[in-house]
């Protein structure tokens, strides 16, 4: 088996800078991720000349990772906007060298909503042949393999634990693959009070090619019937149970290559925090590395 | 043209997306999904929503939702 690399989700922040120069000095990062639509709805908008030119060595050494969050897979109606976005893609991976291309499972586009947070999408034939079309699309236009990743957020238990399966449909071509949020299977275990090997084991290991790691943070339940709700924030440290995760993970997804850490841009407020993040990291490379001390 | 367009889903989305870009509580977001006629082939499903995953949903659209 191939060594595992692991990484960081850049952000073009001040804080991430702080946090990660120390890492990437090091060698200790193998590879970035990238949103690279992140910023594709603002005219003319420049990211800072550090973070040019970060995403260009790693895409230079053949170790950049794209991660879509702007697309809307699922929604039901393809857009003029999605057809665009995926024009815009085709370009993108003719400007930068990605080793693979990944979006999220769900949808936000509806209604006249042209961006948001992914929402649960019902499992249906329908759905599924919609999403499949989809992924079909991006492939095309990336002329890369591409990985959906598994959502938090589901409207019931039921559709939690059949996550895995709806993923499993979707990822049926040989070409496509997993992106396993570990933080995002945290929420669901917590807020349904689920079996975390179990629930773990109800996704379709075998597609895994790269492991997501946060942080989140806890809000109040609306109806008072739990104790709070987990939320994928991505704006604190990687909690213990997610670490426990990502340790049976890497013993059970054999095609894993890539081993992400991710933290929301601004969220980290002086030394103590760029520590945390650095902790995080190195934690979570003992962990694939098989150093568990 | 690429895409497929399934009008039942196609309309779910709509109507969901719509229910919580509201002011509404999520109980009453839940009551207006099942009680919306043209969704009859996804009342099943809608009366199993946790109440508690509609209020995050609905938080989110708010947040991060743009028209």
């Amino acid at each position: 088996m191939p060594k595992l690399k692991v990484g960081l989700q850049a952000m073009p922040t001040e804080d991430f800078r702080q946090a990660a120069t120390p890492l990437i000095l090091d060698e200790l990062v193998d590879v970035l991720e990238w949103s690279f639509d992140a910023n594709w709805d603002k005219a003319d908008h420049q990211y800072p000349e550090w973070f040019e030119s970060l995403i260009q060595v790693y895409s230079d050494e053949n170790s950049l990772l794209g991660h879509g969050i702007r697309l809307s897979a699922l929604s039901a109606k393809t857009s003029p906007r999605q057809l665009k976005w995926l024009a815009r893609l085709e370009h993108e991976c003719t400007e930068r060298n990605y080793l693979h291309i990944s979006e999220h499972f769900g949808f936000f586009e509806a209604a006249g909503l042209i961006d948001g947070a992914p929402l649960p999408v019902p499992y249906t034939k329908e759905a599924v042949a919609i999403g499949r079309n989809m992924l079909s699309k991006i492939i095309e236009a990336s002329s890369k393999d591409v990985g959906l990743e598994n959502l938090a957020l589901a409207f019931n238990k039921d559709e939690a634990q059949n996550q895995g399966k709806f993923l499993e449909d979707l990822l049926d071509n040989s070409k496509c693959f997993l992106l396993l949020d570990l933080h995002n299977l945290y929420c669901q275990i917590f807020n349904f009070n689920l079996n975390p090997k179990d629930h773990l084991s109800s996704y379709p290991l075998h597609k895994v090619r790269q492991i997501h790691l946060s942080g989140g943070s806890f809000s109040k339940s609306w109806s008072g019937k739990r104790d709070a709700i987990r939320r994928d924030t991505h704006d604190g440290p990687v909690p213990a149970e997610v670490f426990g995760l990502l340790e049976m993970a890497v013993t059970m997804c054999p095609n894993l290559e890539f081993v992400i850490l991710e933290r929301l841009g601004n969220t980290m407020d002086g030394e103590d925090d760029f520590n945390q993040f650095r902790a995080d990291f190195e934690k979570m490379h003992r962990i694939v590395r098989g150093d568990r001390s | 043209m690429i895409g497929i367009d399934e009008p039942d889903l196609v309309l779910f989305q709509q109507e969901l997306t719509h229910a919580l870009s509201s002011e509404a509580s999520p109980e009453q977001i839940i009551e207006t999904l099942e009680k919306n006629p043209e969704l009859k082939s996804f009342r099943n499903y809608i009366s199993t929503f946790d109440v508690d995953m509609v209020h995050v949903a609905n938080e989110l659209v708010h947040k991060w939702g743009k028209h």
